[in-house]
């Protein structure tokens, strides 16, 4: 049984040495290798950048949303926002950043330190440059082209998703003030009559950026909460009466 | 065979196989094939397998020399192409091998002092008598690193290479290994280091 186990291991030698010399086992070429390390890496690079434009923009979205200011207003904004963030899109992320670990662990100097240091480390950087450019023009630039009807492709994806609506919180900008009620235009272009039952104890005046806690109902809101936020002007439509839809008290 | 094959290094002999010299590959086998064959032989059970595994290892090896870099350690590479044929036979006989994931190389700094590399002979023959006996009785997963570690002589880093794990967690498998063998060995009534 040995011999034959011995003779069958002297056969590997000679039977790899003929079928190299025959043909039938050939030398991948550098170039192979070169080529699927190139593609290897190139494959990292779209994901991490898929994936830091994903974050990118779930910050952006919350920022034009309003989410961003809500835990301003303590518990109940908290709670408000955890309800409304895009949970399929940090879903996405999660997936996103799992598969970003497991392609990483084939260099050596990640799968040699333990799994924990790497996974933050991406999460870390995926975080700062989600928040570098989620806090930069570079999605309210494609928005504002989206909702002039000037991006092809994802266009409805920015409308859709860019400036999602809720119907308890609204980001908004001042568009006129009255005694007991204001008009306001959200990121949508949308005129929304704001009614209060009290006076409003902050002064308001057109252009100022509001987050407003109050249930919409068609284009009312009814007032309960708001703060002055110190938004990005360009999220919001120049407000120009007769091009847009008019305020409904104004009719 | 060139007898003036003999004298060069692992990597020298691949530099050749690389420009296209096909006898110094039968060198490169002649040196391990042995060795291949008892690392895969330890976590194999299947005779055919074995052999198999062993004529694929040599084979890919030679497909994929041109990956090599010859500035590194052959037989590290070696043993990371005969891992990944091993695991290759797990797979096709959906033998659970290793668990998709484990704490230990997630996080294994709980362990971090507990890691550094047993250097003392008489403990490294004593060990090599109990693997050899109750080697079997070990989990799956802590099988390779102590067989590279105490049958194959690769150090800590290079086992982290071929099994592409934390260095970290292979002292954290190794410890945990003899913890194991010590323990089977007092249940057979013997005792460690006497």
């Amino acid at each position: 049984m040995n011999m034959e186990n011995n003779e069958k291991q002297n056969n590997i030698a000679e039977r790899i040495i003929d079928k190299i010399k025959e043909g039938e086992i050939k030398m991948k070429p550098k170039a192979y290798f070169i080529a699927r390390m190139v593609l290897f890496v190139l494959g990292i690079t779209v994901l991490s950048l898929f994936l830091i434009y994903i974050v990118s923009f779930i910050i952006f979205s919350s920022r034009i949303s309003g989410g961003w200011f809500l835990p301003q207003f303590g518990f109940s904004g908290i709670g408000i926002l955890l309800r409304s963030l895009p949970w399929l899109l940090i879903s996405l992320s999660i997936i996103l950043i799992i598969f970003l670990e497991i392609f990483a662990e084939h260099f050596s100097f990640i799968y040699k330190k333990a799994t924990v240091y790497s996974l933050f480390g991406i999460i870390g950087i995926v975080l700062l440059a989600g928040f570098m450019v989620g806090l930069s023009p570079f999605h309210t630039s494609l928005f504002q082209s989206a909702r002039n009807g000037e991006l092809p492709l994802i266009g409805s994806f920015y409308e859709r998703q860019g400036a999602p609506r809720f119907n308890n919180f609204h980001n908004v900008s001042v568009s006129s003030v009255g005694d007991k009620e204001f008009t306001v235009i959200n990121p949508r272009g949308e005129i929304l009559r704001v009614i209060t039952e009290d006076q409003i104890d902050q002064e308001l005046k057109e252009g100022d950026s509001i987050l407003l806690i109050g249930q919409r109902d068609g284009d009312i809101i009814k007032f309960k909460q708001m703060r002055k936020v110190n938004e990005d002007a360009n999220f919001f439509p120049k407000h120009r009466p007769g091009k847009m839809m008019r305020p409904p008290f104004l009719k | 065979m060139n007898d003036s094959y003999l004298d060069k290094k692992d990597e020298e002999i691949v530099l050749l196989v690389q420009s296209g010299q096909v006898e110094p590959f039968n060198i490169l086998i002649n040196r391990y094939e042995k060795k291949m064959a008892r690392y895969a032989g330890r976590l194999l059970s299947n005779r055919d397998d074995i052999q198999d595994v062993v004529q694929d290892i040599f084979t890919k090896t030679y497909v994929n020399i041109k990956s090599f870099d010859v500035n590194r350690k052959f037989s590290s590479w070696l043993y990371r192409i005969a891992h990944n044929e091993i695991v290759n036979v797990f797979k096709k006989n959906k033998k659970n091998f290793l668990p998709i994931f484990d704490v230990d190389i997630f996080f294994p700094q709980h362990a971090k002092k507990n890691y550094e590399e047993i250097n003392k002979d008489l403990e490294r023959k004593e060990m090599q008598k109990m693997i050899s006996v109750y080697f079997e009785k070990l989990g799956e997963k802590y099988k390779e690193p102590i067989a590279l570690y105490y049958l194959e002589d690769l150090s800590y880093k290079e086992i982290s290479e071929v099994m592409q794990i934390p260095v970290v967690t292979v002292g954290v498998r190794i410890k945990r290994a003899k913890e194991m063998l010590k323990n089977i060995f007092k249940e057979q009534g013997y005792e460690y280091g006497k």
